[in-house]
């Protein structure tokens, strides 16, 4: 027998959401591609991604503003997956790499590596940013580590202690408080230039990564989503509780190890790329679940382009709002973020 | 036939389980029953692996589940919790999860079969789409019976599937129960404090006391002085049309 016929119209109306979101993500790409200093047409654009059109045009196109879209879509996608599947499994709302102390991790691996490795310095005849990063590589690594490592520390106590998932967002809580201290603490050691260039880095730009960098975010990125969507009606069997879940045949300890070391791979390997990008993983997946409930079959893909979608329009935000001058990304993400989430949680009822 | 074998458990050092041995037939509905604290909860999800007993097994038909994969094990054995985490999920989707541990990449035609019949068999037909947190104490029940029986399995626990339903739900949640074990030939264990409900609807009564089976058989061995050793204090027994009724404390 077929589902019935109201079950399938039920699915289709996700589906179209899924679809609704997808064009609105092409959308803001081409309204990103199309803003900008040198202000290009539809047409050029259009021109330029097919290889025709002046060098000039195609070179900021693909050399200036594609990564930055990529980087957007990359890094949007990232974060909000990893908030929507750390929410599932540790059977929390507020999970989030920002809040479970992912973020601050990096931030202070990339604390460390400015102050005591001597990684920035500050470079007056750069028009564009006051501050460079001299050893962007030792940065970015230490951001990692110190991202992962928070989780990775979490994950270790919690298979040693067989702890609950709430402990875990207790022990990620107390941690990214630690990490918040540890960075004050390296600053107020640290000269001016090095405090200057340390908030720099916490800003995020998305104009930081380079394709390759891009290409590595995305293909770790969508490995994570194909294990994440293959464990759909294992997310979906959690969402009724860890008892039901385990009678439905859910390895419900494996399964939540192996998806927050996921999560916090991808989280951290975005943060440390662009900087701290608060905010977004943790609204995303709640904006979608208003369309597609708390059915993983959809929310998976429907946080992921949420989240580029979110983040594209944070992005194109932060160039228009005081243009010329492009504010930082994290900070918007978070400022306009908030009043936004605001809304959609108070107009919607409670979250669910 | 569910055979189980002798389970120890302990939780940080107190024992739970001290050597729970009985068996249930297949179409047979069992009452496990028995003061709070006396291991009823805990001995329904040692037999499905939940929690992992110490010692002792449990076969279906011969076959030991503490070797089956949790799959396999989930398209045997069906669970009703206690308590119910309600998500923002349609009626038929939450039925449709019964169905997961037969999924390969998604839902088969078969399962939709199993899905559309579960849904009858509960007379939630028409609440498809309904959402679970908009419905009531007695119709989540039935959902997540339904869930249980979309599960097709051999072996059916049921912890106290009545205690949050009006009187003319627990009789209908109960008529319910009854009906998958006499005509689908399930077994089903259901754990339960109303002895009233326990009286008129299962086959057998299993009273744990002290980690251990205290005794197990049929109406005949409910008797006021069982039930004033296993609950400690008096309870009548008396027959009203024909049914057998227990009113505690006098």
């Amino acid at each position: 027998m077929v589902p019935p016929e109201s079950y399938d119209r039920f699915l289709r109306r996700k589906w179209l959401f899924l679809l609704a979101l997808a064009a609105a993500l092409v959308i803001l790409a081409l309204t990103a591609m199309t803003t900008g200093s040198s202000g290009l047409s539809l047409r050029e654009v259009l021109a330029a991604l097919a290889g025709r059109g002046s060098e000039q045009t195609r070179a900021i196109v693909w050399n200036v503003r594609m990564p930055r879209i990529a980087a957007a879509a990359a890094v949007g996608a990232a974060l909000a997956l990893s908030g929507c599947v750390m929410q599932n499994v540790l059977r929390n709302p507020l999970a989030s790499a920002s809040t479970l102390g992912v973020s601050q991790g990096a931030a202070f691996g990339a604390a460390l590596a400015i102050i005591v490795l001597d990684a920035g310095v500050q470079n007056a005849a750069n028009a564009g940013t006051a501050v460079t990063i001299s050893n962007p590589a030792a940065v970015t690594v230490c951001a990692f580590v110190g991202g992962l490592g928070t989780t990775a520390f979490i994950l270790a106590f919690s298979r040693m202690r067989g702890s609950s998932p709430s402990s875990m967002i207790l022990a990620g809580v107390a941690l990214s408080s630690m990490f918040t201290g540890g960075t004050t603490l390296l600053q107020y050691f640290a000269d001016d230039v090095q405090v200057a260039t340390v908030v720099y880095w916490t800003f995020g730009d998305l104009g930081r990564p380079g394709w390759s960098e891009i290409g590595l975010i995305f293909s770790v990125t969508l490995a994570a989503f194909l294990f994440f969507l293959w464990n759909r009606w294992n997310y979906n069997a959690l969402e009724s509780g860890v008892q039901t879940a385990k009678s439905l045949g859910v390895n419900v300890d494996a399964l939540t190890f192996v998806s927050m070391a996921l999560c916090a791979l991808i989280a951290a390997l975005s943060v440390a790329f662009v900087g701290i990008i608060s905010f977004v993983g943790l609204i995303a997946p709640h904006m979608v679940r208003k369309c597609t409930g708390s059915d993983y079959r959809f929310l998976i893909p429907c946080s992921a382009l949420g989240g580029s979608a979110l983040l594209l329009l944070g992005d194109l935000a932060a160039k228009n709002l005081l243009s010329p001058v492009v504010l930082p990304i994290g900070a918007i993400t978070s400022f306009l973020g908030a009043p936004l989430f605001l809304y959609i949680v108070f107009r919607g009822g409670k979250l669910r | 036939m569910i055979e189980v074998k002798d389970l120890h458990f302990s939780y940080g050092g107190r024992p739970i389980l001290q050597g729970v041995s009985f068996t249930v037939e297949q179409g047979e509905c069992v009452a496990v029953l028995g003061n709070n604290g006396a291991g009823k909860s805990t001995l329904v999800t040692c037999i499905n692996r939940i929690l992992r007993p110490q010692s002792g097994a449990v076969l279906v038909d011969g076959e030991d589940l503490g070797t089956m994969s949790r799959n396999a094990l989930a398209r045997t054995v069906s669970y009703v919790p206690q308590k119910n985490e309600l998500s923002h999920t349609t009626v038929y989707d939450a039925v449709l999860l019964g169905r997961k541990p037969y999924f390969r990449w998604g839902a088969s035609p078969d399962d939709y079969d199993v899905v559309e019949h579960a849904l009858d068999s509960v007379g939630l037909r028409d609440f498809r789409l309904r959402y679970l947190n908009e419905l009531s104490g007695g119709e989540i029940q039935k959902v997540m019976l339904a869930r249980a029986i979309a599960q097709e399995p051999k072996l059916m626990l049921l912890d106290e599937p009545t205690s949050n339903l009006d009187p003319r739900n627990q009789y209908e949640a109960m008529e319910l129960i009854r009906h998958c074990a006499h005509s689908h030939g399930i077994a089903v264990l259901v754990v339960i404090h109303d002895l009233n409900l326990a009286l008129r609807y299962c086959d057998r009564f299993l009273f744990l006391k002290d980690g251990v089976v205290y005794r197990c058989g049929g109406q005949e061995i409910v008797t006021e002085a069982l039930l004033q050793e296993v609950y400690g204090m008096p309870m009548a027994c008396r027959s009203v049309s024909g049914l057998r009724v227990v009113i505690p404390g006098i």
